[in-house]
């Protein structure tokens, strides 16, 4: 089985050899290998929702964590996960925000697990910490609420405030 | 590594080159505006034999402005303009495509690529533009007597002095563009990919655009400056210096660098260039950024609703209470989230209290002996306080006027929670719940003083329009609202609760119903990709057999062919045998006939 390869097509019509098991991180190209047999050779699987250069980096990412173990289910604890990406991938994430969705989105389409994983926990902590008006200008986010919506969530936040 | 946040590729290459035309003429057309009575100044100095400074400078402006009138401080804009829009449009596109035909920056970083990339992009636009140039200079440099508009400039070289003289030192000018363009887009792209080093997530502010576009512009000035002060020598010294008219390039050069020296000849005003270049090209980089990316890149709200919830779910609840001030998007999905953290909070601890139970003796007095007798103690003192957060809470946020806001309580409650099943004992169980009890009675205190009151009214005043929402939904409603009629104030809340209820209920059993049809769905679809399958293959088989068919039909028509011509031949032959056997029979008979004859004559 190693050293098969499939040929995988972006929307603005590259192709790109790959082994199929590193394409197989992705759980849709797996199902369609597997469930639709399209495992003829010559044949070439078109991701019509994901563009070259974001399918070059996926594909990157793919060949890095190959020997991965499958990543664990979600637990219940928040916080302790956020800062345990590895330095390979915080390297490979230093792209602008604009790729970095582009990335999730890809990751998400594929369903790769392991990629939307690391993608989100990047955006969360870029999250982290900051102040709303901060993430307003980071995401490019209009703030929408009345005065009195914006009052109120003002008032119950003042919960634990000490007097 | 691709930093670059113009190249959003959804879009193709064509409209990429749209977007990147008309940004580049707005680029360009803005910053050549702010800066045009600096240009004009800039070029009357390089030209003439007087030194540079600013009081001269800012003198000559104010001159022109008392003399001339404002907007005679505009003169050769509009060839300014006109040069300006065009050159800086194909400057950006040119830049853009030769980027992407080097692939520069595509997949690793390619610093010398980047300077390449940028000459040509000069070289490109100057080679279009430079008559327009041209133009431009000795508009400048001359009063309304000698050309009247851009269109008199061109009519008047062409008859005096020919075709060649519109490109009149455009070898130079490209030369001298190269340097210039190349340092420019270098320090400007470099500069950006050390920021996103620095920061990656953060998009670039108006600000940062201009001041990395100034620094470049400051550095590309000061490279190429004395090919500048050439070319307008070159290009103007028909009209103002007629003996330097045959003169080349590197004569003009010399003779300049004789009669007036290095810094106060080549770099003759270069400190006006070092002031306005930077504006200007700061300026433009900055339209044409803003203009490209403005409207391309995606945000966060774009991503898919899974997507950002699993963002969301990696936060604290801390977090979350703060950030629902963002927008109302960003408040819908925390208050979720912080509602399912509640709504399952009281699940965790109910289980873990049987898990204990199970565990202890059913004695009550035997149960303080046991080892984790603390730890049911403290779970039961939780549940209580969970209890009571639910009686203040609870319907407020069932009838989603509120959500469960006091996020770092829920944090709290969460980490003793962990504790509770990591740890086997706890030494001073009072210590670790103080901090829940104090959150939640501050929360529970602040909700009764500062919320309740207000959702009550808000409450009050949207009843009306819950209830008619409430009877067009479905028929059995109508009947309750009647009879809330006759006692409104007593029953109005229960009945209402009762409805949500069964409305609830009704979309609980609905969605279990999609949800299984929609596995149904799936099922189905396998099926019927099974089946088209297994068709398909058997079309071919049948028509396969049609084939073998045909082909036996054929084979059979032959052999009866030949049967038939075997049987006419069978029937010929008997005929013949027939006839034969006949014939010999009569002749026998006849000899028997004449050998009894002759017996009887014998």
């Amino acid at each position: 089985m190693a050293g098969n390869k499939i040929k995988l097509q972006s929307n603005d019509g590259d192709t790109f050899d790959v082994d199929v098991e590193i394409a197989k991180q992705s759980a849709t190209i797996k199902t369609m290998l597997e469930d639709l047999g399209m495992s003829e050779e010559d044949d070439v699987i078109p991701l019509p929702n994901v563009n070259s250069a974001i399918l070059k980096k996926v594909i990157q990412w793919a060949t890095h964590h190959k020997d991965d173990p499958p990543p664990p289910e979600d637990d219940e604890n928040r916080e302790k996960n956020l800062s345990d990406i590895s330095s390979w991938d915080q390297d490979f994430l230093k792209v602008d925000q604009g790729t970095l969705f582009e990335l999730i989105l890809a990751a998400n389409y594929l369903d790769i697990k392991g990629l939307l994983d690391v993608t989100c926990k990047t955006v969360a902590n870029m999250i982290k910490g900051r102040t709303p008006e901060e993430i307003r200008r980071q995401f490019n986010i209009k703030n929408d609420f009345t005065p009195q919506e914006e009052e109120q969530i003002k008032k119950e936040n003042e919960w634990c405030e000490e007097k | 590594m691709n930093n670059d946040q113009n190249s959003n590729p959804s879009l193709s290459n064509t409209q990429k080159i749209l977007t990147a035309l008309v940004a580049g003429g707005c680029a360009g057309a803005a910053s050549k505006t702010v800066i045009a009575p600096f240009d004009r100044a800039k070029i009357n100095f390089q030209v003439r034999k007087e030194k540079f400074s600013y009081s001269l400078c800012f003198r000559f402006i104010r001159d022109t402005y008392r003399n001339e009138g404002f907007l005679r401080l505009y003169r050769g804009n509009s060839a300014n303009l006109a040069r300006v829009i065009p050159s800086a449009a194909i400057y950006f596109t040119s830049h853009e495509q030769w980027k992407r035909i080097l692939n520069t920056d595509k997949y690793e970083k390619t610093p010398g690529r980047r300077f390449i990339s940028g000459s040509l992009a000069g070289a490109t636009a100057s080679t279009t533009t430079y008559p327009l140039d041209l133009a431009r200079a000795r508009m400048a440099v001359t009063n309304k007597t000698v050309y009247t508009n851009l269109y008199s400039v061109f009519v008047s070289i062409l008859r005096t002095e020919g075709v060649a003289a519109l490109y009149r030192g455009a070898l130079w000018s490209i030369f001298g563009v190269l340097p210039y363009s190349g340092c420019v887009f270098f320090t400007y792209e470099s500069l950006k990919h050390v920021r996103f080093d620095y920061q990656s997530h953060r998009p670039l502010t108006k600000f940062e655009r201009w001041l990395f576009g100034a620094i470049s512009g400051l550095v590309g000035q000061t490279a190429s400056y004395p090919f500048d002060v050439v070319r307008r020598r070159l290009q103007t010294a028909a009209v103002i210096r007629p003996n330097e008219k045959s003169l080349g390039a590197i004569a003009t050069a010399r003779k300049i660098i004789r009669e007036e020296g290095i810094t106060s000849g080549l770099y003759k005003g270069v400190t006006m260039n070092w002031f306005k270049g930077p504006i200007a090209v700061g300026i433009s980089f900055m339209t044409f950024d803003t203009m490209m990316t403005s409207n391309l890149s995606l945000s966060f709200s774009d991503l898919p609703i899974i997507v950002q919830d699993k963002i969301i779910h990696s936060l604290t609840y801390t977090e979350l209470s703060r950030l629902r001030s963002i927008s109302k998007h960003f408040h819908h999905l925390c208050s979720d989230e912080l509602n399912r953290g509640y709504f399952q909070l009281e699940n965790i601890v109910h289980d873990l209290q049987k898990q204990i139970k199970t565990k202890l003796p059913r004695r009550e007095s035997e149960r303080h002996k046991h080892p984790l007798s603390t730890k049911f103690d403290i779970i039961s003192s939780l549940d209580s306080r969970i209890q009571w957060l639910k009686l203040t809470f609870g319907s407020s946020i069932q009838n989603s006027l509120c959500c469960f806001y006091p996020g770092r309580l829920l944090d709290e409650i969460y980490s003793v929670l962990n504790q509770l099943k990591t740890q086997q004992t706890f030494p001073n169980p009072r210590t670790l719940l103080q901090e829940t009890r104090d959150m939640s009675s501050m929360a529970i205190e602040h909700f009764r003083e500062q919320i309740e009151p207000k959702l009550q009214q808000t409450r009050f005043a949207s009843l009306a329009v819950i209830r008619s929402n409430l009877t067009t939904f479905s028929p059995s409603t109508t009947h309750t609202s009647v009879s809330t009629h006759h006692h409104p104030k007593r029953s109005t809340n229960g009945l209402l609760r009762q409805q949500i209820d069964t409305l609830n209920n009704r979309v609980y059993k609905q969605n279990l119903i999609v949800k299984s049809q929609k596995y149904q769905l799936k099922h189905y679809k396998q099926l019927l990709r099974i089946r088209t399958k297994s068709l398909v293959r058997q079309h071919k088989r049948l028509r396969c057999l049609e084939k073998k068919s045909k082909e036996t039909e054929q084979l059979l028509m032959e052999i009866r062919k030949d049967n038939d011509t075997l049987l006419q031949r069978f029937d010929q032959f008997m005929l013949t045998y027939d006839e034969r056997s006949h014939r010999m029979s009569t002749d026998k008979c006849n000899e028997l006939s004449s050998h009894s004859k002759r017996r009887k004559i014998n």
